[in-house]
Protein backbone atom coordinates (compact mmCIF):
# COMPACT_ATOMS: atom_id res chain seq x y z
CA UNK A 1 0.00 0.00 0.00
CA UNK A 2 2.82 2.37 0.95
CA UNK A 3 6.37 1.89 -0.31
CA UNK A 4 9.22 4.29 0.46
CA UNK A 5 12.60 3.92 -1.19
CA UNK A 6 15.59 5.98 -0.13
CA UNK A 7 13.42 8.88 0.98
CA UNK A 8 15.51 11.81 2.19
CA UNK A 9 14.23 15.23 3.17
CA UNK A 10 16.50 18.16 3.85
CA UNK A 11 14.77 21.38 4.87
CA UNK A 12 15.98 24.69 3.52
CA UNK A 13 18.69 25.64 5.97
CA UNK A 14 20.19 22.20 5.95
CA UNK A 15 18.27 20.34 8.63
CA UNK A 16 18.11 16.65 7.68
CA UNK A 17 14.66 15.44 8.69
CA UNK A 18 14.52 12.09 6.86
CA UNK A 19 17.66 10.15 6.01
CA UNK A 20 17.36 7.39 3.42
CA UNK A 21 14.10 5.89 4.72
CA UNK A 22 12.98 2.54 3.27
CA UNK A 23 9.60 1.32 4.43
CA UNK A 24 6.89 -1.08 3.24
CA UNK A 25 3.40 -1.04 4.67
CA UNK A 26 0.95 -3.64 3.41
CA UNK A 27 -2.75 -3.24 2.88
CA UNK A 28 -4.72 -3.61 6.09
CA UNK A 29 -1.72 -3.16 8.40
CA UNK A 30 -1.72 -1.15 11.63
CA UNK A 31 1.62 0.58 12.12
CA UNK A 32 2.94 2.81 14.88
CA UNK A 33 5.59 5.30 13.86
CA UNK A 34 7.48 6.16 17.03
CA UNK A 35 10.39 8.33 18.00
CA UNK A 36 11.22 11.45 19.98
CA UNK A 37 10.16 14.90 18.83
CA UNK A 38 12.16 15.97 15.81
CA UNK A 39 12.88 12.41 14.70
CA UNK A 40 11.05 12.92 11.41
CA UNK A 41 7.60 11.39 12.05
CA UNK A 42 5.64 14.43 10.98
CA UNK A 43 7.87 15.02 7.97
CA UNK A 44 7.21 11.45 6.85
CA UNK A 45 3.45 11.90 7.20
CA UNK A 46 3.54 15.21 5.30
CA UNK A 47 5.58 13.60 2.52
CA UNK A 48 2.97 10.85 2.18
CA UNK A 49 0.29 13.54 1.73
CA UNK A 50 2.51 15.33 -0.81
CA UNK A 51 2.33 18.37 1.40
CA UNK A 52 6.13 18.24 1.22
CA UNK A 53 8.37 16.98 -1.55
CA UNK A 54 11.22 14.67 -0.52
CA UNK A 55 14.68 15.89 -1.53
CA UNK A 56 15.55 12.41 -2.80
CA UNK A 57 13.93 8.99 -3.08
CA UNK A 58 10.52 7.79 -4.23
CA UNK A 59 7.23 7.15 -2.49
CA UNK A 60 4.60 4.79 -3.89
CA UNK A 61 1.03 4.91 -2.66
CA UNK A 62 -1.20 2.14 -4.01
CA UNK A 63 1.45 1.40 -6.64
CA UNK A 64 1.72 4.99 -7.87
CA UNK A 65 4.85 7.13 -7.70
CA UNK A 66 3.44 10.24 -6.03
CA UNK A 67 6.55 12.27 -6.87
CA UNK A 68 5.42 12.19 -10.49
CA UNK A 69 1.86 13.23 -9.70
CA UNK A 70 0.97 16.60 -11.22
CA UNK A 71 -0.29 19.36 -8.97
CA UNK A 72 -3.82 18.98 -10.33
CA UNK A 73 -3.90 15.25 -9.43
CA UNK A 74 -2.85 15.80 -5.82
CA UNK A 75 -6.46 16.18 -4.59
CA UNK A 76 -7.22 12.64 -5.81
CA UNK A 77 -4.24 11.26 -3.86
CA UNK A 78 -5.50 13.00 -0.74
CA UNK A 79 -8.99 11.59 -1.15
CA UNK A 80 -7.44 8.15 -0.69
CA UNK A 81 -5.57 9.14 2.44
CA UNK A 82 -7.58 10.27 5.43
CA UNK A 83 -5.35 12.30 7.68
CA UNK A 84 -5.75 13.18 11.36
CA UNK A 85 -3.63 16.25 11.99
CA UNK A 86 -1.65 17.07 15.08
CA UNK A 87 -3.38 20.46 15.27
CA UNK A 88 -6.77 19.01 14.16
CA UNK A 89 -7.11 21.52 11.30
CA UNK A 90 -10.84 22.01 11.80
CA UNK A 91 -12.61 24.89 10.11
CA UNK A 92 -13.50 27.27 12.95
CA UNK A 93 -16.54 28.71 11.20
CA UNK A 94 -18.17 25.38 10.44
CA UNK A 95 -20.04 23.18 12.89
CA UNK A 96 -18.87 19.68 13.84
CA UNK A 97 -21.34 18.24 11.36
CA UNK A 98 -20.26 20.64 8.59
CA UNK A 99 -16.58 19.95 9.21
CA UNK A 100 -17.17 16.26 8.57
CA UNK A 101 -19.63 16.61 5.69
CA UNK A 102 -17.15 19.02 4.12
CA UNK A 103 -14.75 16.16 3.36
CA UNK A 104 -17.54 14.55 1.34
CA UNK A 105 -18.67 17.75 -0.33
CA UNK A 106 -15.19 18.44 -1.67
CA UNK A 107 -15.27 15.13 -3.53
CA UNK A 108 -18.56 16.11 -5.11
CA UNK A 109 -21.13 14.28 -3.00
CA UNK A 110 -24.16 16.47 -2.38
CA UNK A 111 -25.21 17.21 1.17
CA UNK A 112 -28.56 15.42 1.18
CA UNK A 113 -26.94 12.15 0.09
CA UNK A 114 -24.38 12.12 2.86
CA UNK A 115 -26.51 12.86 5.89
CA UNK A 116 -26.58 9.26 7.13
CA UNK A 117 -22.91 8.72 6.38
CA UNK A 118 -21.89 11.78 8.39
CA UNK A 119 -24.18 10.98 11.28
CA UNK A 120 -22.94 7.38 11.40
CA UNK A 121 -19.29 8.36 11.56
CA UNK A 122 -19.99 11.01 14.21
CA UNK A 123 -21.78 8.36 16.30
CA UNK A 124 -18.82 6.04 15.74
CA UNK A 125 -16.49 8.60 17.33
CA UNK A 126 -19.04 9.32 20.06
CA UNK A 127 -20.07 12.81 19.00
CA UNK A 128 -23.63 12.04 17.95
CA UNK A 129 -24.94 14.63 20.41
CA UNK A 130 -22.61 17.50 19.53
CA UNK A 131 -23.07 17.78 15.79
CA UNK A 132 -24.22 21.40 15.82
CA UNK A 133 -21.42 22.74 18.04
CA UNK A 134 -18.62 24.87 16.66
CA UNK A 135 -15.00 23.75 17.24
CA UNK A 136 -14.40 26.40 19.91
CA UNK A 137 -17.34 25.03 21.89
CA UNK A 138 -15.93 21.52 22.37
CA UNK A 139 -12.93 20.04 24.18
CA UNK A 140 -9.55 19.13 22.69
CA UNK A 141 -10.35 15.43 22.79
CA UNK A 142 -13.63 16.05 21.02
CA UNK A 143 -11.91 18.15 18.35
CA UNK A 144 -9.48 15.29 17.85
CA UNK A 145 -12.40 12.94 17.33
CA UNK A 146 -14.02 15.32 14.83
CA UNK A 147 -10.72 15.29 12.98
CA UNK A 148 -10.77 11.47 12.96
CA UNK A 149 -14.38 11.40 11.81
CA UNK A 150 -13.53 13.74 8.94
CA UNK A 151 -10.50 11.66 7.95
CA UNK A 152 -12.53 8.47 7.95
CA UNK A 153 -15.93 9.55 6.67
CA UNK A 154 -15.34 8.57 3.04
CA UNK A 155 -13.69 5.30 4.06
CA UNK A 156 -10.29 5.94 2.54
CA UNK A 157 -7.98 2.93 2.07
CA UNK A 158 -5.32 4.64 4.18
CA UNK A 159 -5.69 6.54 7.46
CA UNK A 160 -2.73 8.61 8.69
CA UNK A 161 -2.66 10.10 12.18
CA UNK A 162 -0.01 12.53 13.34
CA UNK A 163 0.22 12.62 17.16
CA UNK A 164 -3.50 12.02 17.53
CA UNK A 165 -3.28 11.79 21.31
CA UNK A 166 -0.97 14.76 21.78
CA UNK A 167 -2.59 16.41 24.79
CA UNK A 168 -5.27 13.92 25.74
CA UNK A 169 -5.80 12.15 29.04
CA UNK A 170 -5.18 8.36 29.22
CA UNK A 171 -8.86 7.41 29.18
CA UNK A 172 -9.59 9.44 26.07
CA UNK A 173 -6.42 8.08 24.51
CA UNK A 174 -7.52 4.49 25.02
CA UNK A 175 -10.92 5.33 23.54
CA UNK A 176 -9.24 6.75 20.46
CA UNK A 177 -7.02 3.70 20.10
CA UNK A 178 -10.03 1.42 20.20
CA UNK A 179 -11.52 3.59 17.50
CA UNK A 180 -8.42 3.26 15.30
CA UNK A 181 -8.46 -0.49 15.88
CA UNK A 182 -12.09 -0.68 14.79
CA UNK A 183 -11.34 1.36 11.67
CA UNK A 184 -8.38 -0.91 10.94
CA UNK A 185 -10.58 -4.01 11.20
CA UNK A 186 -12.89 -2.51 8.58
CA UNK A 187 -9.95 -2.98 6.16
CA UNK A 188 -8.25 0.42 6.33
CA UNK A 189 -4.48 0.64 6.52
CA UNK A 190 -3.72 2.72 9.63
CA UNK A 191 -0.47 4.56 10.33
CA UNK A 192 -0.19 6.37 13.67
CA UNK A 193 2.77 8.62 14.44
CA UNK A 194 3.15 9.04 18.18
CA UNK A 195 5.48 9.27 21.15
CA UNK A 196 2.90 7.91 23.57
CA UNK A 197 4.75 4.92 25.06
CA UNK A 198 1.87 3.43 27.03
CA UNK A 199 -0.44 3.42 24.08
CA UNK A 200 2.06 1.68 21.82
CA UNK A 201 2.97 -0.88 24.45
CA UNK A 202 -0.64 -1.79 25.17
CA UNK A 203 -1.65 -2.22 21.52
CA UNK A 204 1.06 -4.67 20.44
CA UNK A 205 1.11 -3.63 16.81
CA UNK A 206 3.93 -3.25 14.30
CA UNK A 207 6.32 -0.52 15.48
CA UNK A 208 8.64 1.46 13.23
CA UNK A 209 11.06 3.56 15.26
CA UNK A 210 12.67 6.69 13.83
CA UNK A 211 15.68 8.47 15.24
CA UNK A 212 17.24 11.53 13.65
CA UNK A 213 15.42 10.72 10.42
CA UNK A 214 16.56 7.09 10.18
CA UNK A 215 14.55 3.90 10.69
CA UNK A 216 16.34 2.30 13.64
CA UNK A 217 13.90 -0.51 14.39
CA UNK A 218 11.01 -2.24 12.60
CA UNK A 219 9.29 -4.81 14.77
CA UNK A 220 6.07 -6.77 14.36
CA UNK A 221 3.93 -6.77 17.55
CA UNK A 222 6.48 -4.44 19.09
CA UNK A 223 6.77 -2.06 21.99
CA UNK A 224 7.85 1.57 22.14
CA UNK A 225 11.38 0.80 23.25
CA UNK A 226 13.68 1.90 25.93
CA UNK B 1 -22.78 19.29 -11.50
CA UNK B 2 -25.88 21.23 -10.51
CA UNK B 3 -25.36 20.29 -6.89
CA UNK B 4 -21.77 21.58 -7.14
CA UNK B 5 -22.98 24.89 -8.52
CA UNK B 6 -25.51 25.10 -5.70
CA UNK B 7 -22.67 24.34 -3.30
CA UNK B 8 -20.49 27.12 -4.75
CA UNK B 9 -23.23 29.71 -4.39
CA UNK B 10 -24.26 28.58 -0.93
CA UNK B 11 -20.62 28.56 0.18
CA UNK B 12 -20.04 32.02 -1.29
CA UNK B 13 -23.08 33.53 0.44
CA UNK B 14 -22.45 31.80 3.77
CA UNK B 15 -18.82 32.90 3.91
CA UNK B 16 -19.84 36.36 2.76
CA UNK B 17 -22.16 36.57 5.75
CA UNK B 18 -19.78 34.98 8.24
CA UNK B 19 -16.85 37.16 7.21
CA UNK B 20 -18.97 40.26 6.85
CA UNK B 21 -16.36 42.68 8.23
CA UNK B 22 -13.89 41.63 5.57
CA UNK B 23 -16.65 41.66 2.97
CA UNK B 24 -17.63 45.16 4.04
CA UNK B 25 -14.01 46.32 3.79
CA UNK B 26 -13.76 44.94 0.26
CA UNK B 27 -17.11 46.43 -0.76
CA UNK B 28 -16.29 49.91 0.52
CA UNK B 29 -12.94 49.86 -1.28
CA UNK B 30 -14.68 48.83 -4.49
CA UNK B 31 -17.40 51.44 -3.93
CA UNK B 32 -14.97 54.31 -3.36
CA UNK B 33 -12.70 53.36 -6.25
CA UNK B 34 -15.61 52.91 -8.64
CA UNK B 35 -17.26 56.12 -7.49
CA UNK B 36 -14.07 58.09 -8.21
CA UNK B 37 -13.80 56.40 -11.56
CA UNK B 38 -17.44 57.06 -12.42
CA UNK B 39 -17.30 60.67 -11.22
CA UNK B 40 -14.23 61.40 -13.27
CA UNK B 41 -15.61 59.64 -16.32
CA UNK B 42 -18.71 61.81 -16.16
CA UNK B 43 -16.65 64.98 -15.77
CA UNK B 44 -14.51 63.86 -18.70
CA UNK B 45 -17.63 63.18 -20.78
CA UNK B 46 -19.02 66.64 -19.99
CA UNK B 47 -15.80 68.37 -21.03
CA UNK B 48 -15.42 66.17 -24.06
CA UNK B 49 -18.95 67.13 -25.13
CA UNK B 50 -18.01 70.81 -24.72
CA UNK B 51 -14.85 70.42 -26.77
CA UNK B 52 -16.70 68.36 -29.34
CA UNK B 53 -19.13 71.29 -29.72
CA UNK B 54 -16.31 73.78 -30.17
CA UNK B 55 -14.64 71.57 -32.72
CA UNK B 56 -17.81 71.25 -34.74
CA UNK B 57 -18.22 75.04 -34.73
CA UNK B 58 -14.65 75.63 -35.77
CA UNK B 59 -14.66 76.20 -39.50
CA UNK B 60 -12.17 77.34 -42.02
CA UNK B 61 -12.74 79.97 -44.67
CA UNK B 62 -11.28 79.65 -48.14
CA UNK B 63 -11.33 83.17 -49.62
CA UNK B 64 -11.54 83.58 -53.37
CA UNK B 65 -10.12 86.26 -55.61
CA UNK B 66 -12.57 88.83 -56.93
CA UNK B 67 -12.28 88.51 -60.67
CA UNK B 68 -12.78 84.78 -61.23
CA UNK B 69 -15.20 82.89 -63.44
CA UNK B 70 -18.06 80.63 -62.32
CA UNK B 71 -16.12 77.67 -63.73
CA UNK B 72 -13.14 78.52 -61.53
CA UNK B 73 -15.43 78.78 -58.49
CA UNK B 74 -16.89 75.38 -59.33
CA UNK B 75 -13.40 73.87 -59.59
CA UNK B 76 -12.55 75.12 -56.11
CA UNK B 77 -15.84 73.75 -54.80
CA UNK B 78 -15.14 70.33 -56.35
CA UNK B 79 -11.55 70.25 -55.07
CA UNK B 80 -12.69 70.93 -51.53
CA UNK B 81 -15.56 68.44 -51.64
CA UNK B 82 -13.44 65.57 -53.00
CA UNK B 83 -11.36 65.66 -49.80
CA UNK B 84 -12.63 62.73 -47.69
CA UNK B 85 -12.22 64.73 -44.47
CA UNK B 86 -14.64 67.46 -45.51
CA UNK B 87 -18.20 67.36 -44.19
CA UNK B 88 -19.62 70.48 -45.86
CA UNK B 89 -18.37 73.36 -47.95
CA UNK B 90 -20.81 76.28 -48.09
CA UNK B 91 -20.42 78.98 -50.75
CA UNK B 92 -20.67 82.53 -49.45
CA UNK B 93 -21.06 84.95 -52.32
CA UNK B 94 -19.78 88.54 -52.20
CA UNK B 95 -23.37 89.76 -51.71
CA UNK B 96 -24.00 87.28 -48.91
CA UNK B 97 -20.73 88.26 -47.23
CA UNK B 98 -21.77 91.92 -47.33
CA UNK B 99 -25.22 91.10 -45.94
CA UNK B 100 -23.67 89.19 -43.01
CA UNK B 101 -21.22 92.03 -42.44
CA UNK B 102 -24.07 94.53 -42.35
CA UNK B 103 -25.95 92.41 -39.83
CA UNK B 104 -22.89 92.24 -37.65
CA UNK B 105 -22.20 95.98 -37.93
CA UNK B 106 -25.77 97.29 -37.71
CA UNK B 107 -24.92 99.22 -34.54
CA UNK B 108 -22.44 101.42 -36.34
CA UNK B 109 -24.16 102.57 -39.54
CA UNK B 110 -21.56 105.29 -40.23
CA UNK B 111 -19.01 102.63 -40.98
CA UNK B 112 -21.16 101.15 -43.71
CA UNK B 113 -21.59 104.49 -45.45
CA UNK B 114 -17.85 104.76 -45.80
CA UNK B 115 -17.83 101.63 -47.92
CA UNK B 116 -17.81 102.18 -51.64
CA UNK B 117 -18.96 99.15 -53.58
CA UNK B 118 -18.34 95.72 -52.02
CA UNK B 119 -14.79 95.12 -50.81
CA UNK B 120 -15.62 91.73 -49.25
CA UNK B 121 -14.43 88.57 -51.05
CA UNK B 122 -16.51 85.49 -51.79
CA UNK B 123 -15.53 82.41 -49.82
CA UNK B 124 -16.17 78.76 -48.97
CA UNK B 125 -16.93 77.81 -45.34
CA UNK B 126 -15.42 74.37 -44.78
CA UNK B 127 -16.43 72.01 -41.99
CA UNK B 128 -14.58 68.77 -41.32
CA UNK B 129 -16.12 65.46 -40.34
CA UNK B 130 -16.00 64.39 -36.68
CA UNK B 131 -12.78 62.51 -36.16
CA UNK B 132 -11.09 64.52 -38.88
CA UNK B 133 -11.16 67.80 -37.02
CA UNK B 134 -7.42 68.10 -36.70
CA UNK B 135 -4.51 70.03 -38.15
CA UNK B 136 -3.69 67.22 -40.57
CA UNK B 137 -7.00 67.89 -42.35
CA UNK B 138 -6.18 71.60 -42.55
CA UNK B 139 -2.81 70.76 -44.07
CA UNK B 140 -4.48 68.50 -46.64
CA UNK B 141 -6.94 71.24 -47.56
CA UNK B 142 -4.11 73.73 -47.99
CA UNK B 143 -2.10 71.30 -50.10
CA UNK B 144 -4.97 70.57 -52.44
CA UNK B 145 -5.62 74.28 -53.09
CA UNK B 146 -2.01 75.38 -53.23
CA UNK B 147 -1.79 75.67 -57.02
CA UNK B 148 -5.29 76.98 -57.55
CA UNK B 149 -5.07 80.54 -58.89
CA UNK B 150 -8.64 81.36 -57.86
CA UNK B 151 -7.85 81.01 -54.14
CA UNK B 152 -6.69 84.14 -52.38
CA UNK B 153 -6.21 83.06 -48.79
CA UNK B 154 -7.14 80.33 -46.30
CA UNK B 155 -8.08 81.98 -43.03
CA UNK B 156 -8.80 80.66 -39.60
CA UNK B 157 -6.18 77.97 -39.79
CA UNK B 158 -3.92 79.06 -36.92
CA UNK B 159 -6.73 79.56 -34.42
CA UNK B 160 -8.44 76.35 -35.45
CA UNK B 161 -5.17 74.44 -35.37
CA UNK B 162 -4.50 75.61 -31.82
CA UNK B 163 -8.02 74.65 -30.79
CA UNK B 164 -7.57 71.18 -32.22
CA UNK B 165 -4.23 70.81 -30.43
CA UNK B 166 -5.77 71.82 -27.09
CA UNK B 167 -8.63 69.37 -27.57
CA UNK B 168 -6.17 66.56 -28.33
CA UNK B 169 -4.03 67.32 -25.28
CA UNK B 170 -7.11 67.55 -23.04
CA UNK B 171 -8.33 64.20 -24.33
CA UNK B 172 -5.01 62.54 -23.59
CA UNK B 173 -4.88 64.03 -20.11
CA UNK B 174 -8.35 62.66 -19.41
CA UNK B 175 -7.47 59.23 -20.77
CA UNK B 176 -4.24 59.14 -18.73
CA UNK B 177 -6.04 60.12 -15.53
CA UNK B 178 -8.76 57.52 -16.10
CA UNK B 179 -6.20 54.78 -16.80
CA UNK B 180 -4.28 55.75 -13.66
CA UNK B 181 -7.49 55.70 -11.63
CA UNK B 182 -8.44 52.27 -12.95
CA UNK B 183 -4.98 51.03 -12.01
CA UNK B 184 -5.03 52.60 -8.53
CA UNK B 185 -8.55 51.29 -7.92
CA UNK B 186 -7.56 47.80 -9.04
CA UNK B 187 -4.57 47.76 -6.70
CA UNK B 188 -6.74 48.85 -3.78
CA UNK B 189 -9.45 46.34 -4.54
CA UNK B 190 -7.05 43.43 -5.04
CA UNK B 191 -5.39 44.33 -1.77
CA UNK B 192 -8.70 44.31 0.07
CA UNK B 193 -9.60 40.93 -1.44
CA UNK B 194 -6.16 39.59 -0.59
CA UNK B 195 -6.65 40.63 3.03
CA UNK B 196 -10.02 38.88 3.10
CA UNK B 197 -8.49 35.74 1.62
CA UNK B 198 -5.43 35.94 3.86
CA UNK B 199 -7.75 35.88 6.85
CA UNK B 200 -9.02 32.56 5.54
CA UNK B 201 -5.74 30.94 4.45
CA UNK B 202 -6.14 28.20 7.10
CA UNK B 203 -9.47 27.27 5.59
CA UNK B 204 -7.93 27.04 2.13
CA UNK B 205 -5.05 24.93 3.42
CA UNK B 206 -7.51 22.53 5.06
CA UNK B 207 -9.56 22.32 1.89
CA UNK B 208 -6.40 21.37 0.00
CA UNK B 209 -5.45 18.78 2.59
CA UNK B 210 -8.78 16.99 2.59
CA UNK B 211 -8.61 16.66 -1.18
CA UNK B 212 -10.52 19.62 -2.64
CA UNK B 213 -9.52 20.39 -6.22
CA UNK B 214 -8.29 23.89 -7.02
CA UNK B 215 -11.40 24.94 -8.91
CA UNK B 216 -13.59 23.60 -6.14
CA UNK B 217 -11.79 26.03 -3.82
CA UNK B 218 -11.76 28.88 -6.31
CA UNK B 219 -15.41 29.04 -7.35
CA UNK B 220 -16.91 30.24 -4.06
CA UNK B 221 -14.19 32.90 -3.78
CA UNK B 222 -14.79 34.03 -7.35
CA UNK B 223 -18.54 34.25 -6.76
CA UNK B 224 -17.91 36.14 -3.54
CA UNK B 225 -15.55 38.49 -5.41
CA UNK B 226 -18.15 39.19 -8.09
CA UNK B 227 -20.77 39.75 -5.39
CA UNK B 228 -18.48 42.26 -3.61
CA UNK B 229 -17.78 43.92 -6.95
CA UNK B 230 -21.48 44.27 -7.75
CA UNK B 231 -22.41 45.54 -4.30
CA UNK B 232 -19.53 48.02 -4.51
CA UNK B 233 -20.73 49.15 -7.93
CA UNK B 234 -24.26 49.53 -6.52
CA UNK B 235 -22.97 51.77 -3.71
CA UNK B 236 -20.88 53.74 -6.21
CA UNK B 237 -23.98 54.22 -8.38
CA UNK B 238 -25.94 55.60 -5.45
CA UNK B 239 -23.09 58.00 -4.63
CA UNK B 240 -22.96 59.05 -8.29
CA UNK B 241 -26.71 59.69 -8.34
CA UNK B 242 -26.33 61.90 -5.29
CA UNK B 243 -23.38 63.70 -6.90
CA UNK B 244 -25.38 64.11 -10.09
CA UNK B 245 -28.39 65.60 -8.31
CA UNK B 246 -26.56 67.67 -5.71
CA UNK B 247 -23.54 68.84 -7.64
CA UNK B 248 -23.78 68.73 -11.41
CA UNK B 249 -27.36 69.86 -11.67
CA UNK B 250 -26.76 72.64 -9.16
CA UNK B 251 -23.73 73.82 -11.10
CA UNK B 252 -25.87 73.85 -14.20
CA UNK B 253 -28.49 76.05 -12.56
CA UNK B 254 -25.77 78.46 -11.52
CA UNK B 255 -24.11 78.53 -14.92
CA UNK B 256 -27.12 78.11 -17.20
CA UNK B 257 -25.41 78.57 -20.55
CA UNK B 258 -23.06 75.62 -19.91
CA UNK B 259 -24.44 72.11 -20.12
CA UNK B 260 -23.10 70.48 -16.99
CA UNK B 261 -25.02 67.22 -16.93
CA UNK B 262 -24.95 64.04 -18.94
CA UNK B 263 -28.00 62.42 -20.47
CA UNK B 264 -29.76 59.57 -18.66
CA UNK B 265 -28.54 57.15 -21.33
CA UNK B 266 -24.92 58.17 -20.84
CA UNK B 267 -25.35 57.85 -17.10
CA UNK B 268 -26.74 54.35 -17.59
CA UNK B 269 -23.75 53.41 -19.73
CA UNK B 270 -21.37 54.68 -17.05
CA UNK B 271 -23.23 52.64 -14.43
CA UNK B 272 -23.12 49.53 -16.64
CA UNK B 273 -19.40 50.05 -17.11
CA UNK B 274 -18.93 50.35 -13.33
CA UNK B 275 -20.79 47.07 -12.74
CA UNK B 276 -18.70 45.35 -15.40
CA UNK B 277 -15.45 46.71 -14.00
CA UNK B 278 -16.55 45.82 -10.44
CA UNK B 279 -17.48 42.26 -11.36
CA UNK B 280 -14.37 41.62 -13.43
CA UNK B 281 -12.05 43.08 -10.81
CA UNK B 282 -13.83 41.13 -8.06
CA UNK B 283 -13.43 37.83 -9.90
CA UNK B 284 -9.93 38.57 -11.20
CA UNK B 285 -8.77 39.90 -7.84
CA UNK B 286 -9.99 36.75 -6.08
CA UNK B 287 -8.23 34.48 -8.57
CA UNK B 288 -5.06 36.56 -8.36
CA UNK B 289 -5.06 36.67 -4.57
CA UNK B 290 -5.78 32.92 -4.28
CA UNK B 291 -2.83 31.85 -6.44
CA UNK B 292 -0.35 31.88 -3.60
CA UNK B 293 -2.50 29.84 -1.25
CA UNK B 294 -3.22 27.00 -3.68
CA UNK B 295 0.36 25.81 -3.92
CA UNK B 296 0.23 23.48 -0.88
Amino acid sequence: MIKMRGVTKTYPGGHLALDNVNLDIEKGEFVFLVGPSGSGKSTLVRCLLKELEPTAGTIFVAGRDIGRLSQSKVPYLRRNIGCVFQDFKLLPNKTVYENVSFALEVIGKPRYMTKNQVEDVLKLVGLGGKMDRYPNEISGGEMQRVSIARAFVNHPPILLADEPTGNLDPVTTMGLMKLFNRINRLGTTVVVATHDKEMVDSMRKRVVALEAGRVVRDQARGVYGH
Amino acid sequence: MITSIAYYFREAFVSFKRNWIMSLAAISTVAISLFMLGFFTIVALIFSAKFGGLEAEANINVYLKDDISVAQTNTVNRTIKTLPQVQTATYISKAEALRRFKVRMKDSPGLLDALSGNPLPASFEVKFKTGDQNSASIDKLKASLKNNKAVDEIIGQEVVKRLFAIATIARWIFITIIVLMVFAGMTLIINAIRLAIYARRKEIEIMRLVGASNWFIRWPFVIEGVLSGFLGALAATLLLLIANNQLFQRVETMVPFMAFTVSATTFLYVVLALFTVGGVIGAGGSLFALRRFLKI
